[in-house]
């Protein structure tokens, strides 16, 4: 069972009962056997109880407070780690960005090698036939080469 | 660069009838190029030859073919080359022409014959596919290039035939009167012969007739093999 943050287990609530029972036992006593006895005790308890609860708050205020600060500095860990990666995602962006200038360069550059190379290899393609077969491709291709629409 | 060569490990696909428990049953050797060509050694170099002949000539037609879509609507096409396809058609065609040299007195078929079995078989197993069929409903295209792309190889066996012929579309110095109406019959005469192998070709023999009867009084010079030796038939087929 819960009570607000703390957690009351069966073994609590049974001291709660045995000690509520024994202080029940002790008021009635007063009352009923000593009077004058009870102005003191009354008295007294009060002042008693004032100083637990004072205490139960300075105590509640403090364990609060280091919590919030528990709290506080796991908040500042975690900026601290999204900072970090932002650091990083910055650099690799600018990494990013110079590849991408490179690249713009290079890739004309290396369309015109395939080109080139498409071009060589398209007009040398032949020579690894024999004189024979080469004329019959030529032969061929005049075939081949004809306008698609005639 | 790209060798052909075909000499390397493929394996062949030898294909066959037996007869078991009185049906007959279909049943395929693999076998690799090099065993297969071993077959006739004096017909090896010859067939190496000629495969290597279609084989850059097919490479060649799909990239003319994909240049020219390119160049009138703008639009890339791709164009797959089917290499296990196209050695079996090729090995099939071996296959008829050589029971043929066996049973006729003739060292080597003449163009025209070799080329309409290949052809023929290479109608049969299509080994050149358009992947880019949307390019069909292009209205950009004309109608006839629309057609040679729909039936691309068609459109490749009609090349292979008219060059096996007319080879190298050589115009006849003889024919330079009626030229015009030479080139109209030779145009329609394709168109005639794509529709042909898309809806009528049955054997290779029809095709081979049929090119070998265009080849008479032509206008453009016939492949010189052909009508080398014309008294003494028997030796020609």
């Amino acid at each position: 069972m819960h009570i607000g943050k703390w957690q009351i287990m069966k073994k609590d609530l049974a001291w709660f009962i045995v000690c509520l029972f024994i202080v029940l036992c002790i008021f009635i006593g007063l009352f009923v056997y000593a009077n004058d006895c009870a102005t003191a005790v009354l008295s007294g308890a009060s002042t008693a109880i004032s100083i637990v609860l004072s205490i139960v708050a300075i105590l509640y205020t403090m364990i609060e407070g280091a919590n919030s600060s528990k709290i506080n500095q796991e908040a500042i860990s975690k900026l601290n780690q999204l900072d970090f990666q932002l650091e990083q995602i910055s650099k690799k962006t600018i990494e990013m960005s110079e590849l991408k200038g490179v690249l713009n360069d290079i890739i004309p550059k290396i369309n015109t090698v395939v080109k080139n190379i498409e071009v060589a290899t398209g007009t040398e393609d032949l020579s690894v036939f024999d004189d024979k077969t080469k004329e019959s491709i030529e032969h061929l291709r005049r075939y081949i080469g004809e306008d698609i629409d005639d | 660069m790209t060798e052909f060569n075909c000499c390397d490990a493929q394996s062949s696909i030898e294909i066959g009838l037996f007869k078991f428990m009185g049906v007959h049953r279909m049943y395929i050797v693999f076998k690799s190029m090099n065993e297969w060509l071993n077959k006739e050694p004096n017909l090896r170099d010859k067939f190496k030859k000629t495969y290597e002949f279609v084989y850059k000539g097919a490479h060649d037609y799909a990239k003319h073919m994909c240049e020219s879509v390119k160049q009138k609507s703008g639009v890339d096409i791709k164009i797959e080359f089917s290499e296990v396809l196209f050695k079996q058609s090729l090995i099939d065609a071996f296959d008829d022409l050589l029971r043929l040299k066996n049973y006729h007195p003739t060292e080597e078929p003449n163009p025209i014959k070799e080329m309409s079995y290949i052809v023929y078989w290479l109608m049969r197993h299509k080994p050149i596919r358009l992947v880019t069929e949307e390019v069909i409903s292009n209205s950009q295209l004309s109608e006839i290039a629309r057609t040679k792309l729909l039936f691309i190889n068609e459109q490749f066996g009609v090349k292979l035939l008219i060059n096996a012929a007319f080879e190298g579309s050589v115009e006849q110095p003889s024919c330079e009167r009626m030229m015009d109406f030479g080139r109209m019959q030779i145009k329609y005469f394709k168109h005639f012969l794509l529709y042909y192998l898309t809806y009528r070709m049955d054997s290779p023999k029809s095709l081979e007739a049929m090119m070998l009867g265009c080849t008479i009084h032509p206008v453009w010079e016939v492949n010189p093999i052909i009508w080398q030796n014309p008294q003494v038939s028997e030796e020609d087929f």
